[in-house]
């Protein structure tokens, strides 16, 4: 399989997955006040999650451009949102989301099976991991969301994805 | 220098990986609350682990013969989900597609994964993406098994 077909497949799992509505779908319509709401039980808001998305994504999008940024432990890990500051983790989750896009146009999707750390993982290994890390936290937001009383989103087309399963 | 991971090698490991979560995750939530509808909004998580036995069915069977089964109207679909009304029966779907679907996989010619076809999800796909969308499905509703576990006091990490 040409690195340029992997790298459409991984963009599009990112952007438009094939089974469950897109990030921009799931979070882009959510007031502050929605999105830091925390249900009894609940040990994370939506906007948590995101922030928590964005963690990873970030750290690994800039692991496969060759920097050494440090790993998000601790409170990096899952930074705490309050209603005032969600437009930026969404903002960031989302451009993050372009990051990695942008890894996977010409010619850097030629790098996506190189190997550049030690611990035998391709690019491709890294950037699917974020692409099913994504889709576990954002199964959990669509959850929220109907907890919340929030489903289905604002643009929610369940006929273009393929297995309507919120 | 290590053999590079093959993309069939992948899609293996990463259907293994997440079958196994979702298992060990179903098994993990008490029976009393595997059919359970927490706030009446969720869904009960027996239905959750059956669709992805349903979905893993559909994509080995599409990808085996080329031809996509019928989709279920929504209320076939509904009655076929509430049929599985044990862990029992839910998992034995589920394991039983996710080996037809690993048999598949290991069947596939890797030079064909790049192939497009717009048959099975009404849009252009390739086999690649279509092999792959099993396992990001059960990721996607293992989260929510684990989100449920919460919601019922349970924070431990059953995933080893």
């Amino acid at each position: 399989m040409e690195p340029t077909l992997l790298a459409a497949d991984l963009g599009r799992s990112l952007q438009h997955p094939q089974d469950y509505a897109s990030p921009q779908v799931l979070i882009g319509d959510l007031t502050p006040d929605q999105a830091t709401q925390t249900p009894p039980g609940a040990p994370y808001s939506i906007a948590e999650n995101v922030a928590h998305m964005h963690a990873w994504q970030n750290y690994i999008v800039r692991r496969v451009r060759g920097e050494n940024p440090p790993r998000p432990d601790g409170e990096a890990d899952w930074p705490k949102v309050e209603a005032d500051a969600w437009p930026v983790p969404v903002a960031d989750f989302l451009a993050g989301i372009r990051d990695f896009e942008a890894l996977l146009t010409a010619p850097a999707a030629g790098a996506l099976l190189a190997r550049p750390y030690s611990d035998d993982h391709t690019n491709a290994n890294r950037l699917l991991n974020i692409a099913l890390h994504n889709a576990y936290h954002l199964g959990q937001v669509t959850l929220l969301r109907r907890e919340l009383g929030l489903w289905p989103p604002e643009g929610d087309d369940e006929a273009a994805y393929t297995t309507n399963c919120p | 220098m290590p053999a590079p991971l093959s993309l069939k090698d992948h899609l293996r490991a990463q259907t293994e990986r997440a079958h196994r979560l979702l298992t060990n995750d179903l098994k993990a939530i008490a029976l009393d609350r595997q059919n359970a509808s927490p706030g009446g909004v969720a869904r009960p998580a027996l239905h959750i682990v059956a669709e992805c036995a349903m979905v893993n069915a559909f994509i080995a069977d599409y990808l085996r013969t080329g031809t996509a089964a019928p989709r279920p109207s929504p209320e076939e679909r509904e009655t076929r989900l509430r049929s599985f009304d044990t862990a029992e029966k839910a998992l034995a779907c589920l394991d039983q597609a996710t080996q037809n679907l690993l048999q598949t996989i290991e069947a596939l010619d890797e030079s064909t994964l790049g192939e497009i076809s717009d048959q099975p999800l009404g849009r252009p796909v390739t086999r690649f993406a279509l092999a792959e969308l099993p396992s990001v499905h059960m990721m996607y509703h293992d989260g929510q098994l684990n989100y449920l576990q919460t919601l019922h006091g349970d924070s431990v990490n059953h995933w080893r």
